[in-house]
């Protein structure tokens, strides 16, 4: 009996060596997870007044680090070399406004969505009545390089020269100097440029785009094997959507959910 | 008591298999099982598939349209802004804004809800290019006003002190500070233009009489009427603002309306039906747990009552059977055909065993006794006499050994036949039967004619007694044949002794045989007696004689 009980007693303490690995999960044992954010995506990620990088994604990103109970690094990486940054390990993960796409996922692993947006274009809107392929034929039209935008633009405007940026910032400029007379980016996005004083000539151009390539979800994106760090970011995301994290970030750069 | 007769009565023609009925029994487990899951499973799944709606579907619906119920919230206050709001910069800023809230509706397409929401955005952007036209249309009026308000500082001399022309002027220089102090909301802009009429009415009907100044009155009378347009202008652009406000919010309320989708009522109603399913299942399961517990019961009941009870009676039976009593009702017939069978192989078992132990007995008795007399014979005379011996030996009480011989018997042979001879003897065999009743008492036959008698703890006197009785009755038995009177008489050797360790039995048969002798040869009829003590090893003889 006394032996049985003994027996009873290792079972248990090998069964709880078992899962420790699965059970420790304090932040002190272990390696802050490196995130990467894109930096010049307003209000996603940008550099405030400050020089501080900031943000809905940097934001999302820290109480996603916060309810793993890891902590965290994040750091501003160009959107062009997002990918390579997840794909080589230099990054654990990557909150920066991504769509999924067939083409991402041969590298990545994405998450459940964290937010959702349309496509628009935005221009001096008195210039174009129509935004058929053919009216726009010879029009300047810029959007950040690599991004589902470009693609889009590629297949589906043929004719009109398309100016691809490094990122969202410099295509807006282009757009306000007159060097693009249109720009086709992210509603959420373009929102905060029309409401810049700068910008007050300019206004979104038609409806959303509705197409099947421009997804209106944004992920967020691991290492294609990186299996539990994706499920643990993933029940993290539904933790921070019913516990009010998500809301209390949301409200702090919209005024309307995004979700 | 009732169970057993009714059950006794139908056993008489119904003897099922046990392995059979054991099969059945596991049959109709399995199957009630089968039945049990049958009956859970669908409600099972049932309650997985509504689980799993419930979260995957109508949770999803439920936090979706309340995210839609406070942006359709929002939207009122950006269209009461877009009314209220002076400034251009923020009115735009909240018209953008409600235009990207539209745009992140995810209505399915072709349904009232994207109509409704569709309508409602064509609505913000008119209110806002009402509110552009009118911010312009004020632009155009304050423009006017200060022109209007400029010709008063050049005012001819000639009405100086004019009351009427001089009213004239304060009308109108009040009317141009009207007019540059104008802002969208909060005026009359019918009652303005009636009194721009009016005004206009007077500066015309002032002309003919002041033809130097005609020129001016002219030119103001001119900017009287553009203000007069612009005013009317507002007047309309006021009240189409007034109505696409109106029905803006009409249409937000109309959204938040359709809105009120039924995921909450159909999550509820998934709960109750989960809930129901669940007290099924567990109804289901407490009444299968019953059953269980019944059938648990009744099965020990049945197993103790149709096996185990007859397998113990079986092998009382046996028992009862290995110890040779007849047992025709040791072992009963039971429901189930092998127990049956058990049962038949022990009957027959125990009335083998009883009639093998009958004939053990007879045989044991064949070879204990004399056929003519019944007496005990020889062999069993020897056997008799040394276990009668050991026991004394060991008691340490006296042992008594007489032998007969009937005198003359050869005569009684020769002169009446062997048939009178051998009643003879089996009249004496009788009378030497009666003297030997107490326990460890033995007659036998010892030869021919010759009889012994083992008389264990018993006196001399007695022995010497109960001798002499022998012969004396032996000599009294009316024997006859042919009505001629046959006297029988014996000789008898008694040797008794109270030290019987001292002496073996053969020592006891060869004094009783001298004994014997000494009693035929003092002319028969006669007991010799030899009775041993201690002190004296060698027999002392004594004699009785006949009467």
């Amino acid at each position: 009996m006394r032996q049985g009980l003994q027996a009873f007693r290792s079972t248990l303490f090998s069964i709880a060596l078992l899962l420790s690995p699965v059970l420790d999960a304090s932040p002190l044992s272990n390696p802050p997870l490196r995130v990467a954010t894109e930096g010049s995506y307003p209000p996603f990620s940008y550099f405030d007044t400050h020089g501080q990088l900031t943000g809905f994604d940097v934001d999302i990103a820290l109480a996603l680090c916060q309810e793993m109970q890891r902590s965290c690094d994040v750091k501003a990486v160009p959107w062009v070399d997002l990918i390579d940054s997840a794909n080589s390990g230099q990054v654990d993960f990557i909150v920066a406004s991504m769509a999924r796409t067939a083409e991402r996922e041969r590298y990545l692993a994405f998450s459940d969505y964290y937010y959702r947006s349309r496509s628009i274009f935005v221009g001096i809107p008195e210039r174009f009545p129509s935004l058929a392929p053919e009216a726009l034929s010879g029009i300047r039209i810029t959007t950040g390089r690599d991004t589902i935008q470009a693609s889009y633009l590629q297949k589906h405007y043929p004719y009109s020269t398309l100016l691809l940026a490094d990122d969202q910032e410099q295509a807006m400029e282009l757009l306000v100097q007159g060097d693009a007379d249109l720009i086709l980016s992210d509603t959420i996005n373009l929102l905060d440029f029309l409401q810049r004083p700068a910008s007050s000539r300019f206004d979104f151009i038609g409806p959303p785009l509705v197409a099947p390539e421009l997804q209106s979800e944004a992920h967020i994106a691991v290492a294609k094997d990186n299996t539990p760090l994706l499920q643990a970011i993933n029940t993290a995301l539904s933790n921070i959507r019913l516990n009010g994290t998500y809301e209390h970030i949301n409200r702090h750069y919209f005024p309307f959910s995004i979700y | 008591m009732r169970i057993d007769n009714v059950n006794t009565n139908r056993l008489q023609h119904f003897h099922p298999s046990l392995i059979r009925t054991l099969h059945l029994a596991i049959l109709v487990t399995l199957l009630t099982l089968a039945l049990c899951v049958w009956l859970a499973m669908p409600l099972l799944s049932g309650i997985v598939d509504k689980a799993r709606q419930t979260s995957t579907v109508e949770l999803p619906a439920l936090t979706r349209s309340r995210h839609d119920a406070r942006s359709v919230e929002l939207l009122y206050g950006y269209i009461n802004a877009l009314y209220w709001v002076e400034d251009p910069f923020i009115a735009r800023k909240n018209r953008l804004q409600a235009q990207v809230l539209i745009h992140g509706f995810e209505f399915p397409p072709d349904s009232a809800l994207a109509a409704t929401s569709n309508r409602l955005l064509v609505q913000i952007q008119g209110l806002s290019q009402l509110r552009q036209e009118q911010s312009d249309t004020l632009t155009a009026l304050h423009k006017i006003s200060a022109e209007l308000s400029q010709p008063l500082t050049a005012a001819p001399q000639a009405f100086a002190g004019n009351d009427a022309w001089f009213e004239l002027q304060l009308a109108l220089s009040r009317f141009a500070g009207i007019g540059s102090e104008l802002t969208i909301k909060g005026h009359d802009w019918h009652t303005l233009a009636h009194d721009t009429e009016r005004l206009s009415a007077r500066l015309h009907d002032w002309a003919p009489r002041t033809p130097t100044v005609a020129a001016l009155l002219g030119q103001q009378q001119a900017l009287l009427q553009q203000q007069l347009t612009q005013l009317n202008r507002l007047t309309e652009l006021a009240s189409q603002a007034d109505q696409l406000h109106a029905e803006a919010l009409q249409h937000q309320l109309h959204l938040a309306e359709l809105l009120n989708s039924g995921a909450a009522l159909r999550a509820q109603q998934l709960a109750d039906a989960v809930e129901n399913d669940a007290r099924q299942v567990r109804h289901y399961t407490l009444i299968l747990l019953a059953v269980f517990a019944l059938a648990s019961s009744l099965i020990l009941f049945l197993l103790n009552y149709f096996i185990f009870r007859p397998i113990m009676n079986i092998n009382r039976a046996l028992r009862l059977a290995i110890k040779g009593e007849e047992c025709s009702r040791q072992a009963p017939r039971t429901l189930f055909h092998e127990l049956n069978t058990i049962c038949a192989s022990v009957r027959q078992y125990g009335s083998m065993t009883h009639k093998l132990q009958l004939a053990n007995q007879e045989l044991k008795r064949l070879s204990q006794q004399d056929g003519l007399t019944g007496l005990a014979n020889r062999h069993y005379f020897d056997a008799q006499l040394a276990s009668e011996h050991a026991r004394a030996c060991r008691y340490g009480h006296s042992l008594c050994l007489i032998l007969f011989d009937l005198d003359h018997f050869k005569r009684i042979n020769d002169r009446y036949g062997h048939l009178v001879g051998d009643e003879c003897l089996r009249r004496f065999a009788n009378t030497l039967q009666q003297f030997s009743q107490r326990s460890g008492d033995l007659a036998a036959r010892y030869g021919g004619e010759e009889f012994a008698l083992i008389l264990p703890n018993m006196t001399l006197p007695q022995a010497q007694a109960l001798a002499e009785r022998i012969r004396a009755q032996t000599e009294a038995l009316p024997l006859e044949h042919d009505g001629e009177a046959i006297r029988l008489t014996l000789s008898g050797g008694l040797v008794h002794t109270d030290h019987t360790r001292l002496y073996s039995e053969q020592e006891l048969l060869l004094q009783a045989d001298q004994a014997l002798y000494c009693a035929k040869q003092q002319g028969r009829n006669h007991i010799e007696t030899t009775a041993w003590t201690p002190t004296e090893r060698s027999p002392q003889l004594g004699g009785s004689t006949a009467s």
